[in-house]
């Protein structure tokens, strides 16, 4: 495959200057790439099998009772798979199921950074953008984005991944199989669900830590480490970004056990998967933990556990926010709004951004302006993927958050009273709402054409600050992202 | 698995040789038991105990303003979630761990130079370690499903489960956050070790071993994880704040590690021994969980049909009662108080090698708290 070859030759040049320099740390990374250039081929074979069971969904299965669906590829395998799902009980055939839901949990995990993307961009498809002709575009800059950072990242996920503690989850997980439990949903997502399953995170901080370069103060002797222009730091830094992101997707699935109906199915099927739940998302905040201790520079500590903090807030408030909470009344305001989703979406990745300035020992001059990056890219990014249902054919008829940009705009323009008569118009028998009929309210109003100027806005800001980079092939990366964030047609 | 629990086998007080029966041939009487095994309740203090100066004073002025600092540290604008992350810091719990972290504190820096106040970076690792514990307290009444601690309702009761986990990931990222502020890279990464023993300890309750003397093995190095990693590496942060020699950082370590599974030992005894009003939680939980401790293992060596349950954790209609009988007929509570006041007897071996102060003689007087306590 040519992820093991690619780590393998950038372990060569990497061990061929460690030698040259005879620095004990470079030859530890060293050590580190030649064995997880190993552990990658094999983890490559195995996914490349999962993925082969867990390709592209099929419209059929999609609408089985068991909430699995399956790849339409081999005949034998999904035949078998299918026979499965029909007996989720059956423990031994359960396995198969759940180690392929686990395989994709790791392949989510996995440096698929200018890795996996060769195996699997011809089936990933990019949903935040498909159905235009902006999907192959987003795939593109991705794919010349990841050239650009070099090998592969996630290096200590791997590390995590491969652990006692994790083959403990697979092994537990397969009993979650059959169950509504929403762990095994986000674990099916890191294959089928674009929008969570790529690493953008990761990749937006290898690329302003290269586009900026190494700072003028720092000596020669710090930037030996550096592989394609990106200190090792730094690539553990993106790393860290997207275990963090990983574990918060994973706990927000946490079911309230006493919320439960009937129809969830047995009560003890969904505390076993809160408890797996909360054990894998702990278990990768505290891998997140000992790598950020690991960076030896308490300031990027600080920033990045205060963004673990933010993470929180902003997941807190888009819980009050859950549609079976009915809180449509709630009269919040654009800026607050900005605010709250700043917190669930964009604290982590600017916070990380300017970490990986201070790991390059850049002045607060140049930590701000990546912030600032981070901050507007991601709001940026939220505000299209809040606008997908309103603009894009495809989505039609599906379900929209009544707590994205587009209704909370909608809301600030025709006024409080004016909107409450909407929903009041559109509400069904008991606490239903009709959806569709709100979708016209909305895109006969402001909202929409709104959202889409501050899309535009924040990408701007985005861009602007770019300015403060040399021109560089990074930089055109981190620019094609937000150009790609912001086409909404 | 990695058979960490090898360096047990290094320790003279190792599992293999505690489990030989020979040693409740002689157990010093000396020593009050907590309890003979019977299933009674409420047991009340003896007065044998009123000579001993309560350690806890010493370092009563250092924490007159812990929880109201813990409070500082969890700010946040959003209401429900700082009542939900100050809900534990009530100001009710023992504070055992800042307790024992300011007493090392001063032991240390007056074994060092003499000087017996705190430093405020040391005064922030007690706040810490409230706060680590207090975080995986709220994620372990989530994955146990508890409904009660210290009295009151736990967290996940009142405001469900996904709140909960949340509170508890907050008062984790700002503990992480005091520690970054006192800019220690040494400290930063002993504290985040904790986190991961405090993850990796969960992970070891899940599954239990077939054989005997691993299952001990495996015991005594999930009490490690789960509950004196945190107390050794808050122990040995604060020494190293004190002072540079990596000799008392070891002695400290040492010191947490021992008092700390002698603390858990002590735990799981009291899961038989106390009551429920006494212990703020419902009795015989472990049992209820599936968990084997301490009395149980040893139970096991008079009635070999607990190996049965105890593989099946005790899932069986009945498997829990009977287990308590057996446990009540064996000598399994005393052997884990035994265990535990071994535990403990190193613990005050290593403290002792630090230079005389009162404090020193706190941390000394501590254990027999540890060893007499009844909630």
């Amino acid at each position: 495959m040519g992820l093991s070859s690619s780590s393998h030759s950038c372990a060569k040049q990497a061990s061929r200057a460690a030698n040259a320099a005879s620095m004990p740390l470079l030859g530890g990374i060293c050590s580190r790439l030649h064995h997880s250039a190993r552990s990658l081929n094999l983890i490559s074979r195995g996914t490349a099998a999962a993925a082969r069971r867990w390709g592209p969904p099929s419209p059929q299965s999609a609408a089985t009772k068991h909430p699995v669906r399956l790849s339409s590829g081999e005949a034998n395998g999904a035949k078998r798979v299918r026979r499965q799902m029909n007996r989720p009980q059956d423990g031994r055939q359960a396995t198969d199921m759940a180690l392929a839901s686990i395989m994709s949990v790791i392949q989510r995990t996995l440096p698929r950074l200018g890795v996996l993307s060769s195996s699997f961009s011809a089936n990933r498809k990019f949903s935040l953008f498909s159905g235009s002709g902006s999907a192959t575009q987003w795939s593109k800059v991705v794919s010349d984005a990841e050239k650009i950072v070099g090998y592969p990242t996630s290096f200590m996920s791997l590390r995590c991944l491969l652990s006692d503690e994790l083959s403990n989850i697979a092994m537990q997980v397969r009993k979650l199989v059959g169950t509504k439990h929403p762990l095994l949903n986000t674990a099916r997502a890191f294959v089928y669900d674009s929008r969570n399953n790529l690493q953008m995170r990761g990749l937006v901080v290898l690329l302003i830590s290269k586009a900026a370069g190494p700072s003028k103060s720092s000596d020669d002797m710090f930037q030996h480490d550096m592989v394609s222009g990106i200190h090792a730091s730094q690539r553990n830094l993106a790393e860290i970004t997207e275990l963090i992101h990983t574990a918060f997707l994973v706990h927000r699935g946490i079911v309230n056990i006493g919320e439960l109906k009937t129809c969830d199915g047995p009560v003890k099927d969904m505390q076993f998967g809160n408890k797996m739940a909360i054990l894998s998302g702990d278990f990768l905040l505290a891998n997140a933990c000992t790598g950020l201790a690991d960076l030896k520079n308490s300031k990027v500590v600080e920033l990045v556990s205060s963004s673990i903090g933010d993470l929180v807030q902003g997941i807190y408030y888009e819980n009050s926010f859950l549609p079976e909470k009915n809180t449509f009344t709630d009269d919040i305001g654009i800026a607050n709004w900005m605010e709250h989703i700043f917190l669930s979406h964009g604290s982590l990745l600017a916070k990380s951004c300017q970490a990986a300035m201070e790991l390059a020992k850049h002045d607060s001059e140049v930590q701000s302006m990546a912030f600032q990056y981070g901050k507007h890219m991601s709001l940026s990014y939220k505000l299209n993927a809040d606008l997908q249902p309103f603009i894009n054919g495809k989505y039609k008829g599906s379900s929209f958050s009544l707590n994205s940009a587009p209704v909370v705009l909608h809301q600030d323009s025709v006024g409080r009273e004016a909107w409450m008569q909407q929903i009041k118009e559109a509400q069904l028998k008991g606490n239903l709402i009709d959806l569709a009929k709100i979708e016209e309210a909305i895109k006969a109003g402001k909202g929409v054409a709104s959202a889409i100027d501050l899309c535009r806005y924040h990408g701007d800001r985005a861009l602007s600050t770019l300015q403060c980079f040399p021109p560089s092939e990074a930089r055109t990366a981190l620019e094609n992202i937000v150009y790609a964030v912001t086409r909404l047609s | 698995m990695v058979k960490r629990w090898l360096i047990w086998c290094n320790n003279p007080h190792s599992a293999v040789r505690v489990m030989r029966p020979f040693f409740s041939a002689f157990i010093s009487s000396s020593y009050r038991f907590l309890h003979t095994g019977t299933r009674a309740c409420c047991y009340s203090k003896t007065h044998s105990e009123a000579k001993y100066k309560d350690p806890f004073k010493l370092g009563s002025s250092d924490l007159k303003t812990l929880y109201d600092d813990i409070k500082k540290e969890l700010f946040n604008t959003t209401k429900e979630l700082k009542d939900m992350c100050e809900y534990y810091f009530d100001g009710k719990g023992k504070a055992f761990r800042p307790m024992l972290v300011v007493l090392m504190a001063r032991a240390c820096n007056t074994h060092y130079n003499n000087f017996r106040e705190v430093h405020p970076a040391q005064r922030s690792i007690a706040l810490v370690a409230e706060m680590i514990h207090t975080a995986s307290l709220v994620h372990d009444d989530v994955i146990d499903g508890a409904n009660a601690r210290r009295g009151k309702q736990t967290v996940n009761q009142i405001w469900g489960e996904r709140k909960a986990v949340l509170a508890g990931d907050f008062i984790l990222s700002a503990a992480s956050v005091a520690v970054a502020r006192i800019g220690n890279a040494a400290v930063i990464s002993i504290l985040s070790q904790v986190i991961e023993d405090l993850v990796r300890g969960e992970f070891l309750q899940l599954g239990s071993k077939e054989n005997e003397n691993e299952r001990f093995a495996h015991y005594l190095e999930k009490t490690f994880k789960k509950t004196a990693s945190l107390i050794a590496n808050s122990c040995k942060a604060v020494s190293i704040l004190a002072c540079p020699d990596p000799k008392v950082h070891e002695i400290a370590y040492q010191y947490g590690k021992n008092i700390g599974i002698a603390f858990q030992l002590i735990d799981d005894v009291l899961d038989f021994t106390s009551c429920a009003d006494q212990l703020g939680k419902p009795t015989a939980a472990d049992l209820r969980l599936g968990l084997a401790t301490g009395p149980v293992l040893f139970a096991c060596q008079k009635f070999p049909e607990l190996n049965a349950m105890i593989l099946r954790r005790f899932s069986l209609p009945g498997d829990v009662e009977q287990a308590w009988q057996y446990v009540s007929e064996s000598d399994g509570v005393r052997q884990t108080t035994f265990l535990a006041q071994r535990y403990c007897s190193e613990a005050i071996k290593e403290i002792s090698k630090l230079q005389p102060s009162p404090e020193r003689d706190a941390l000394i007087q501590l254990t027999e708290t540890v060893l007499t306590r009844d909630k």
